[in-house]
């Protein structure tokens, strides 16, 4: 009793010195500087297709905090942001909202896409395309050098959106990992840049990033799926047995003695082409299985059907190209 | 005292210290004396107005020369234009882009207040990754910042670092012609680039008025970066290196050039001697083209004994110690002997008593002799053209005269051994072989150098 009772005395004194102290300064007005910036054309616009409707900041401005200070980058000229911002929008956000609806992106989204002018050379050659950090921010380089009449141009830029906003997703709903990892198991690699795109396809990925984990796999396959058209991306698939075919039968032929006759090329082509095809139909089903959890996540978790996404997508780049 | 004695003993003295704190927070009576008359936060903002009404001040804006590493590369100059709170126009020597184009700026509270150029502008052309001078700055660009820290006035200047390397930096107040005449650095620090006139010799030469140091310069004109070498009185060599900056007056020498206890550094263009001219406490600095090296090596010796013959093929690919002079002579005498004999290679039997020597020239198919006696003399290497060696000699000898004069100038041909033999083809690409090379420049016209190898 008698503890409660000096708790009781302890807390009255507090609250008797602590209100005694608050009653004795007036705190006025801030002395910080909290007017609104002064606003540029550019800056109004960004506020009214990224900032109020889908709770995005654009970080054009330089701010050596945001980028790695080990990399020797720069901002991008004012007068390329509008175009960039508006290209990914309509490939990138409005796909989404027409598929997903009004209010998808507004509730998945990075918080912050962040423009840097050039490209990110590293020193040992490789160039990134984009970084994701925690699903929060999209960092976008080369919005200087993009060209946004070019198609690869331009869709290389906007897939580095497709590619880390397929990260995005994952962060709110996880894909079955082991799964996906089971179809291919045996090639993922931190080395990923010393083979080909073309040797990467014939192992059963989509691209050589592909292989540096399951999960880049995955965005890779997103990535493919919606920066190409449904035929664009079928003829990737078929390429591949096209050129297994192609190469595998060349050797072939070329190691028979130079008096063969067209008889014995013509079998040896066409065996060839059999057991070629079989290998690389090895590569191209990995491939289609790995699309067809891709397309069941994004309709299971989601209610998204990919195939729509890619339809509208290849549609709205079509349009920023043509515009 | 038993144990609850003690136990409330603490309590009250727990509570006693309690209370005395709460109370004596209040005490209005202990002040802190401020050393500044406002808070942090206004005198942040009150830096922020300062900085920028201080860039704004000047009518034409400011001229800097920024050396971003002054161990591997040279300086541009720049000049800013602050034209309001926000705006900022720009232009540089750094290319032939000598547009005037705006952009923003910012003052950022840092670890101190730092100007930063906010959006892109040519101050940004030296931190493009993708845009570097030499191989071994990939992914690096020119080292160049954007972001200044701000530390205050000197005089009229402002007075920056660096935000990434803490390299000083000082903005002066720009006139009307800096700005119509940005092109003018850029104009003089390119003519310090050889072309198939000027002397395959650079040189640094310091003088006090009685003796001359001559120092070899190599210059990089996509770094430009000098590095000034010379073989001193222990036969040593010894070093400087420095990066360049154009102005329109000459150059700017970055770090300065230290010797005999002076400082060169602001070099002004001497268009009667050709060369940059700094003069300081009466001993005096150029730099520039030269008609002799800087210093004689004895490899000549090695001429007719050690090596036999040399030989210069146009097949082998060029090397970058092939003077341009060189290729123009060549054309001329292409265009002497007609289109039925192009030159293809030139070869060089010595002889180690020098009585007999002899050029074999294939043009075409055809080989050409000439023969000539040699002299080593002075650490160079004299030949005495004869005459024509055979038919095919005298059926050409007029077409190639000019090639003839060249290898029997009066004063001789300076020689040095360039180590082993390197091809580069067209594409870049290195082969490199066991041979010895050497280079041969004409003393009576240094602007003619070759490269090529012995067997």
């Amino acid at each position: 009793m008698k503890k409660i009772k000096i708790i009781l005395i302890v807390m009255l004194q507090l609250t008797l010195g602590l209100s005694s102290c608050a009653s004795k300064d007036d705190l006025g007005e801030s002395e910080l500087d909290i007017t609104t910036p002064e606003l540029t054309d550019l800056d109004v616009w960004i506020r009214d297709n990224y900032t109020f409707d889908y709770n995005i900041e654009v970080l054009y401005r330089w701010n050596e905090n945001a980028v790695d200070r080990n990399r020797y980058l720069f901002p991008p000229t004012a007068e390329k942001v509008q175009p960039a911002l508006a290209a990914i929008k309509k490939i990138w956000i409005d796909t989404y909202t027409e598929v997903g609806g009004e209010d998808f992106i507004k509730k998945i989204a990075p918080r912050e896409v962040l423009l840097v002018g050039g490209i990110n050379l590293n020193p040992s050659g490789t160039i990134t395309l984009g970084v994701a950090e925690g699903g929060k921010r999209i960092t976008f380089f080369n919005t200087d050098l993009v060209d946004l009449k070019d198609k690869a141009s331009l869709v290389r830029f906007v897939s580095t959106m497709q590619h880390e906003y397929a990260h995005i997703l994952n962060q709110t709903v996880p894909f079955d990992e082991e799964e996906f990892q089971a179809i291919t198991p045996f090639n993922y690699t931190a080395q990923w840049f010393n083979e080909s795109i073309e040797q990467a396809n014939e192992l059963g990925y989509i691209t050589d990033y592909a292989r540096a984990n399951v999960s880049e796999d995955f965005a890779e396959m997103v990535n493919a799926m919606l920066s190409n058209s449904a035929d664009e991306y079928n003829a990737i698939l078929t390429g591949i047995q096209d050129r297994v075919v192609a190469r595998e039968v060349a050797a072939a032929v070329n190691s028979l003695p130079a008096d063969a006759t067209p008889e014995t090329i013509q079998a040896v082509t066409d065996a060839v082409t059999l057991t070629a095809s079989n290998e690389a139909q090895i590569a191209i089903n990995a491939i289609r299985t790995k699309e067809g959890l891709v397309a069941e996540y994004f309709k299971t978790n989601f209610d998204l059907d990919i195939y729509q996404l890619q339809e509208i997508a290849a549609r709205n780049t079509l349009e920023v190209l043509n515009n | 005292m038993d144990i609850k004695i003690i136990e409330n003993y603490f309590k009250n003295i727990a509570l006693l210290i309690l209370l005395t704190t709460v109370f004596t927070a209040c005490q209005d009576e202990i002040e802190v004396e401020s050393k500044f008359s406002e808070s942090a936060a206004v005198r942040i903002t009150n830096n922020e107005t300062e900085i920028k009404e201080l860039l704004k001040s000047s009518p034409e804006g400011w001229k800097t020369t920024y050396f971003t590493d002054n161990e591997l590369l040279g300086g541009y100059t720049f000049l800013f234009d602050f034209e309001d709170d926000k705006n900022v126009r720009m232009t540089s020597d750094f290319d032939d882009d000598f547009t005037v184009a705006t952009s923003e700026y910012q003052i950022v509270y840092g670890s101190t207040s730092k100007l930063s150029f906010a959006t892109r502008n040519e101050i940004h052309k030296l931190s493009d990754s993708d845009n570097f001078p030499t191989g071994d700055l990939r992914g690096e660009g020119y080292k160049g910042d954007f972001e200044f820290l701000y530390y205050g006035q000197e005089g009229d200047d402002l007075i920056f670092r660096t935000n990434r390397d803490f390299i000083e930096l000082r903005f002066t107040k720009a006139t009307v012609d800096d700005w119509t005449e940005i092109e003018e650095s850029k104009i003089m620090r390119e003519k310090l680039v050889s072309d198939a006139t000027t002397s395959v010799y650079k040189s640094l030469a310091i003088s006090d008025g009685t003796t001359e140091t001559r120092y070899d310069l190599s210059y990089n004109t996509a770094t430009l970066f000098a590095n000034a070498k010379r073989l001193n009185e222990e036969g040593k060599f010894s070093e400087l290196n420095f990066g360049v900056a154009g102005t329109k007056e000459g150059l700017i020498a970055d770090p300065a050039i230290e010797t005999n206890g002076v400082s060169f550094k602001d070099f002004v263009f001497d268009s009667d001697l050709s060369q940059f001219v700094a003069t300081v406490d009466g001993q005096t600095a150029s730099i520039g083209f030269f008609d002799e090296p800087a210093f004689l090596t004895d490899d000549v010796a090695d001429i007719g004994v050690d090596l036999g013959t040399f030989v210069y093929a146009l097949s082998e690919g060029n090397n970058a110690l092939t003077s341009p002079g060189f290729d123009a002579l060549i054309d001329q005498i292409e265009t002497n002997a007609g289109t039925r004999f192009p030159f293809e290679t030139l070869a060089l039997f010595s002889s180690p008593d020098g009585s007999d020597v002899e050029l074999l020239l294939l043009m075409g198919g055809y080989g050409f002799r000439y023969t000539f006696t040699s002299e080593i003399k002075d650490n160079k290497y004299f030949l005495t053209y004869v005459g024509p060696r055979d038919g095919n000699g005298a059926f050409l000898e007029a077409a190639v005269l000019p090639f003839i004069e060249m290898f029997a100038g009066p004063n001789g041909l300076y020689y040095t051994n360039e180590g082993s033999f390197n091809a580069i083809k067209d594409d870049g690409s290195v082969t490199s072989y066991s041979n010895i090379s050497g280079a041969f420049v004409s003393a009576d016209s240094p602007n003619i150098r070759f490269y090529g190898y012995w067997f």
